[in-house]
């Protein structure tokens, strides 16, 4: 009987704590956030364009060709370019986050209901997670699969957030 | 056994002038005016527990008293729960269909939870007294599900993120640990028996104390200003920028002129 009422005062004391994150987390709301309109405007997907040729096979075909190729120096490469496509999907969450965050603030400060926002964006946040889910699983499995993922769906998502986003419709920062 | 019937009316006593602390400090303070349900949810319990007062708790009357009561009480808990989202969500049009879907999601996913714990519950066998034991799981269920209810929308409204008032957010956290302590005593009473009866009866009461005093030390017309980072663009901002572009314009128009 002890143990179960060890038990429960563990699940008491978990969900206190999971109750004391959650309540830092509402009290912290919307202080971290940075609509700077500058950087809202001068943000481009064309930065994203050159991660979508690290997959391109032609490269490999080409090696191949060349006099000297061992099947090392395509390995070498295919890990290297993997390497660099994980900085860019870190950097392409960072930028979905950023305008994702903004597009929240927008829904939120907005003065009318605007139910169809909250759907689009609750469906762009799912359809890019398990996009960005699938992407990274096929580079963790890369070494023994060799799977080629499209990753221009990627990119058309955060140009899709990007669209949504008027810089003129961001709230202001109040005057503390 | 014999000391736990004292400390039981003492603590119970304490919780009475609890209550009628932070009756008088919502009305002194015009806080009920803003958290209506909570004040007549203090109030109701405070009646009840006055009228329970001179009754020996092994009689039944105080047992009808008690059942009598709890549905009322537990309506008001829900009533208080619920205005205090409307209230969040009333000051933010633009997610307000998005959180009545939050808040029916929530309610069903607090009750599916809820309502799968009580197996547990129902599994510890029959008592001798079966009314009182299915009135105990069934608050045991709804404490359970505000619980669970308060920390869903609380996630939803940081997720968006929804700047808070700082009187809501002590409110809430301090209603969830409520629910939450009050929910494990109960299941604590119905799994291991009546032998708990009295102990868990003292924990509840002494949960009630410490909540109460938390409210009235912490809930004040100060939490009641909202620290609001930002703020819609209004006409007089689009106003000002459209003169600004226009003495833009107008300067390089100057120059132009001037050459």
């Amino acid at each position: 009987m002890s143990l179960a009422l060890v038990a429960v005062l563990v699940v008491f004391a978990v969900s206190v704590l999971a109750l004391i994150w959650v309540v830092r987390r509402v009290s912290l709301a919307g202080r971290k956030q940075d609509p700077n309109p500058d950087w809202f405007k001068a943000f481009s997907v064309r930065r994203y364009r050159p991660m979508e040729r690290l997959l391109n096979e032609g490269d490999y075909v080409f090696l191949e060709s060349q006099p000297g190729f061992h099947p090392k120096i395509a390995r070498r490469l295919r890990a290297e370019r993997r390497t660099i496509l994980r900085k860019y999907l870190r950097m392409l969450r960072r930028d979905f986050d950023r305008l994702y965050a903004a597009a929240k603030l927008i829904l939120v400060y907005s003065e009318s209901d605007r139910p169809e926002l909250a759907r689009e964006l609750l469906k762009q946040r799912i359809v890019f997670v398990a996009m960005m889910t699938r992407i990274e699983l096929s580079l963790a499995v890369a070494p023994v699969l060799p799977l080629r993922p499209d990753l221009r769906p990627l990119v058309d998502a955060l140009e899709s957030l990007r669209l949504q986003i008027q810089p003129a419709n961001l709230p202001v920062p109040s005057v503390a | 056994m014999a000391p736990v019937p004292i400390l039981e009316r003492v603590v119970f006593f304490l919780s009475i002038a609890g209550y009628t602390i932070l009756v008088l400090k919502l009305a002194w303070t015009k806080l009920f005016h803003v958290y209506r349900f909570f004040f007549f949810s203090m109030l109701a319990q405070l009646v009840r527990d006055v009228v329970l007062l001179p009754l020996n708790p092994q009689t039944e009357i105080y047992a009808w008293v008690w059942m009598g009561t709890i549905p009322l009480i537990l309506a008001l808990d829900a009533l208080v729960v619920f205005e205090l989202y409307s209230l969040v969500l009333r000051e933010y049009p633009g997610i307000w269909t998005a959180g009545r879907w939050a808040m029916g999601g929530s309610i069903a996913l607090a009750l599916l939870i809820a309502g799968l714990s009580l197996i547990a519950d129902f599994a510890a066998g029959a008592e001798q007294y079966p009314v009182l034991m299915y009135f105990r799981i069934g608050r045991r269920g709804v404490f359970l599900s505000l619980a669970l209810f308060v920390i869903i929308m609380m996630l939803f409204l940081a997720w968006y993120p929804v700047p808070l008032r700082r009187n809501v957010i002590r409110h809430a956290f301090i209603y969830s640990v409520y629910f939450l302590a009050t929910s494990l005593a109960l299941f604590v009473r119905n799994v291991f028996g009546p032998d708990w009866t009295d102990t868990i009866s003292i924990i509840i009461i002494a949960i009630t104390l410490l909540c109460l005093a938390f409210w009235i030390a912490l809930l004040d017309r100060q939490g009641e200003m909202k620290i609001d980072v930002f703020h819609p663009r209004t006409d007089k901002e689009d106003e000002r920028r459209l003169l600004a572009q226009l003495e833009a314009i107008n300067t390089t128009l100057r120059r132009t002129g001037s050459k």
